[in-house]
């Protein structure tokens, strides 16, 4: 009986030599020094205060490990955006700067990836302060991938950040350049995800710089141009605030509303609608 | 009653520490099932992933071949191929058990060859047994949920915040009652088969005719063991989310705990249900 139960226990460590030998798998090695790291760090996320020094010391040597000893692997790549991400978090912007250039060469081919090392490059710029340098750096991300999410939001970014800097002049000048863009943009790409993200960018525009009647023109486009539901009720908010709130145009409002009533199925939006159409019409 | 469930299970027991050769099949079922663990464990893995890893992403999932998903992933594999062993070979084993339970309270010798001769011409009936009782079993648990999701729907409507709160309470007690009620009526087939040489239906019949005649009684006999079995279950479910906040190879542990431990328990439980009947029988005969 003794014999029997160590023969088979025998067997079933040794078919587990066996497999964990032919199955040497790198990737899962890195992987797992990958999960650890994350997890960490999103420990560490939870209260930065209260989170020890040296638990930064090892969420940055473990992000290291997987990229110097799993080069290759998916996971370091991972693991260079994580620590990317870290270093921003923990404002070591130079150290950021580094990592995003090490990210946009080695991983030129995946753009998505490209542009969103570009974007925190830009965004470490100008926490340093450097803004003409973080201003090249949106440019160059602009002119590199034109056609992304990020991309796209980068003329928009620039004039705001003009704002709160407080040029008025330099802000009005890229706000300017934004709004050509979009209406570019929007046309170019009309029907599409890219058209329509930047019909509501021009939106977007409009309404921060308190251009209400060509706001109220931008949205009524979105309307009729993208008549999904989400997209439908996402404007509804919008529409109170531009044509009831700023230009005083009821009529507008309701034509609107009652268009988007009749294409929506959400039964409580459609009586919300009904109620505010009530509303405006008293 | 009481002096009547001690009798059994200290018989039992006494037979189980004292003719260790009993535990036999169940150890080799647990070594069976040991080795279908560590393949499922490396089956994301090459080589093996070269035939896993499409079926994997077709059926679950892309994430489901990187680390830690993979041990997730495991815990639902192991779940569907013990059901599978079970059908395959448990029943088998468990039959061969009976018959070395047999041979030992007749006094006869233990020969391997006779033994797994003897079992392997029941093989068909043990397999559609086995099926059966899976089938049964996975049934009840479709029939529980619906019922008690009709029934939380409407209790919601006056009660809606001790629905919430009950609901998974309600449901595992729901779960396990029907499972040993539904245990009780077809615990003795697989001795009734062995012992008494019935075919499968009549021993079917025979089962639960004998569980409707001895339900209390058996009730409790069995209770204990599906009270561990239902701990057990509770674990694995936890270790799955506790795993989060630990360390993942911790399903992969509780799994392979929880192994060892059915080892032992599916041994008494079955030596219990062939006591019971003997002893009932015997009753009976004298009467």
């Amino acid at each position: 009986m003794k014999k029997l139960i160590f023969t088979l226990f025998g067997i079933l460590l040794g078919f587990y030599i066996f497999l964990t030998v032919i199955s040497s798998n790198r990737d899962y090695k890195s992987e797992k020094l990958l999960y650890r790291a994350n997890k960490a760090l999103n420990k560490s996320r939870l209260n930065r205060d209260a989170t020890p020094e040296q638990m930064f010391a090892s969420i940055e040597n473990d992000f290291k490990k997987v990229i110097a000893k799993f080069p290759d692997s998916p996971a370091a790549k991972m693991s260079q955006v994580k620590l990317t991400e870290f270093y921003f978090e923990n404002q070591k912007f130079d150290e950021v700067i580094r990592s995003t250039d090490t990210l946009i060469d080695k991983y030129k081919d995946d753009a998505a990836l490209a542009c969103q090392a570009g974007f925190l490059k830009a965004r470490a710029y100008e926490k340093k302060g450097e803004w003409n340098k973080a201003v090249a750096a949106f440019e160059e991300l602009q002119k590199k991938y034109p056609n992304t999410p990020i991309a796209l939001q980068v003329p928009l970014y620039i004039a705001d950040n003009y704002k709160a800097r407080g040029d008025a002049k330099k802000s009005a000048e890229e706000t300017e350049k934004a709004i050509s863009y979009y209406t570019k943009l929007k046309d170019e790409k009309k029907g599409t995800l890219l058209g329509y993200m930047s019909a509501s960018l021009l939106l977007q525009a409009y309404v921060k710089n308190e251009r209400y009647k060509d706001a109220g023109m931008a949205l009524e486009a979105i309307v009729r141009d993208y008549p999904a539901e989400p997209i439908l009720s996402q404007q509804l908010p919008l529409v109170e605030f531009i044509f009831v709130k700023n230009l005083q145009d009821k009529a507008k409002a309701i034509e609107l509303y009652t268009y988007i009533k009749e294409r929506i199925s959400n039964e409580t939006h459609k009586k919300i609608l009904e109620r505010r159409i009530v509303e405006l019409r008293k | 009653m009481l002096k009547g469930l001690l009798n059994t299970w200290s018989k039992s027991l006494e037979l189980i520490i004292t003719r260790r050769e009993i535990l036999i099949p169940y150890i080799i079922i647990g070594f069976v099932e040991g080795l279908a663990l560590e393949v499922l464990f490396f089956l994301p893995r090459k080589p093996l992933a070269f035939i896993a890893a499409p079926i994997i992403r077709k059926f679950f999932g892309e994430a489901f071949l990187h680390y830690p998903t993979n041990l997730v992933l495991l815990s639902k594999l192991f779940s569907y191929t013990q059901l599978l062993l079970y059908i395959v070979i448990g029943v088998f084993l468990m039959g061969l058990s009976v018959n070395i339970f047999k041979n030992m309270k007749s006094g006869l010798p233990l020969k391997p060859n006779a033994l797994i001769k003897n079992a392997g011409r029941n093989y068909r009936t043990f397999f559609l047994y086995g099926a059966f009782i899976v089938f049964l079993i996975l049934a009840i648990r479709r029939l529980d949920l619906l019922l008690i999701g009709k029934f939380t729907k409407i209790a919601s409507a006056q009660f809606p915040n001790a629905v919430v709160r009950l609901k998974p309470f309600l449901t595992s007690v729901t779960l396990f009652m029907t499972n040993l009620i539904m245990q009780i009526f077809f615990i003795t087939t697989l001795p009734i088969i062995v012992l008494k040489k019935k075919p499968l239906i009549k021993a079917l019949g025979e089962s639960a005719l004998f569980g409707l005649g001895n339900f209390f009684t058996m009730f409790f006999l069995f209770l204990p063991f599906f009270l561990v079995y239902f701990i057990m279950s509770v674990l694995k479910n936890l270790s799955i989310r506790v795993a989060s906040f630990t360390f993942p190879e911790l399903i992969l542990y509780t799994f392979g705990c929880n192994m060892l431990l059915t080892v032992v328990l599916d041994c008494f439980l079955v030596i219990c249900a062939s006591q019971f009947l003997l002893d009932r029988e015997k009753t009976v005969l004298t009467q």
